[in-house]
């Protein structure tokens, strides 16, 4: 997985969801993602810094897929029936 | 538009500021400046300092606390004049600025709930909400609180009460029997508590009171002067009240319906607040 500053956050974002997050917004999720212990910064000179997941984050977001591919595979088969 | 971008950008948190600000202010760089992403940045910096001060929003709570009851026990304290006798007040400066406070907050948190909301931010509208509308409640219930706590005054002979800027002292009284009833009479003291304006109340403004909670008007008397007289700054007048009270009147008192602006009953320490046993001048 590449690290990327949060410029490269907001056009990758908008790239794959069509939506365009705010800077503020953003920072509040990266605020709290650091908190969390689910990214961490990458040292760079540059004043841009670059994120990347930490092990607990890689865990989290695991088990957060684990349940999102549950839901979307119920959701599928239900729709077929509906 | 930059610059309100930056600015909006200064209200976030310190320490915020301190680990994030260089790399936000990078972002801020390139993604160039509109007022969409004014507004975004201004409503995550309210609602971020809204989130980082829960610490200092209980130690505000509890400095209001202690604030709420210095103004209660300021206003309710005699306020001595030197040299002279006490001066009560029917309302206190304290109680009023803290009510003041409490209204500036209720405004402040429903403009902010405004701007979170337009912004999308539900949740955190809803927090500053009743936040604002939290305050308003404890302020209220406090203020009812301490009125049902609070004991009467009697001020004696020869002290005085003040009903905003004008007061009134009873310096002695005399009592003469006529037949089943007792005319009594009070040598009062009526001066302005004002530094600029001049001050007056109306005619049948004063009354007495037994302590079985009868009324007795005030006795018109063309030969002294009359009660609604209006004083100047620092200017004081004697005259005397005369109220005609049936022999099985005891423990009389003087006292006044004053009508008040509807925001004073809430402030601390206010002598007309709902439940405050209202203070009364000893005439007996």
């Amino acid at each position: 997985m590449v690290n990327k500053h949060g410029y490269a956050m907001m056009e990758d974002i908008e790239r794959f969801t069509g939506l365009r997050l705010g800077p503020g917004t953003l920072y509040g999720a990266i605020t709290r993602l650091e908190e969390r212990g689910w990214i961490k910064p990458v040292k760079v000179e540059d004043r841009r810094r670059p994120y990347t997941l930490t092990a607990a984050g890689r865990e989290y977001l695991k088990t957060q897929l684990g349940v999102l591919e549950r839901v979307l595979k119920t959701a599928g088969r239900r729709l077929k029936h509906a | 538009m930059k610059l309100l971008i930056r600015f909006a950008a200064k209200l976030y948190p310190r320490s915020w500021s301190e680990r994030y600000g260089a790399e936000f202010d990078a972002l801020l760089d390139d993604i160039g400046a509109n007022p969409r992403i004014a507004l975004n940045v201004l409503t995550e910096a309210i609602d971020m300092q809204v989130q980082r001060s829960k610490t200092i929003g209980s130690a505000g709570l509890i400095g209001a606390a202690a604030l709420c009851l210095t103004s209660w026990w300021v206003g309710q304290r005699p306020y001595i004049t030197p040299g002279t006798r006490l001066v009560f007040h029917q309302d206190s400066n304290l109680g009023a600025m803290v009510g003041f406070l409490v209204f500036l907050v209720t405004i402040v948190g429903g403009l902010v709930s405004s701007i979170l909301r337009q912004d999308g931010r539900i949740r955190a509208a809803k927090r500053a909400r009743w936040a604002s509308a939290g305050t308003v409640i404890v302020y209220l219930a406090a203020v009812l609180l301490v009125s049902l706590l609070t004991p009467r005054t009697i001020v004696s002979i020869g002290d005085s009460y003040c009903y905003d800027t004008w007061c009134i002292g009873v310096q002695s009284v005399t009592a003469a029997p006529q037949g089943q009833n007792v005319l009594y009479t009070a040598r009062v003291r009526i001066f302005s508590d004002a530094n600029r304006v001049s001050a007056s109340r109306a005619k049948d403004f004063l009354y007495a009171r037994d302590d079985q909670g009868r009324r007795f008007l005030l006795i018109q008397d063309s030969s002294v002067i009359p009660a609604d007289v209006t004083i100047n700054p620092n200017e004081s007048v004697e005259t005397s009240l005369m109220f005609l009270v049936p022999a099985n009147g005891r423990k009389l008192y003087l006292t006044g319906d004053y009508p008040v602006m509807p925001w004073v009953p809430l402030y601390f320490g206010s002598d007309t607040s709902p439940f405050h046993r209202r203070t009364l001048l000893r005439l007996h």
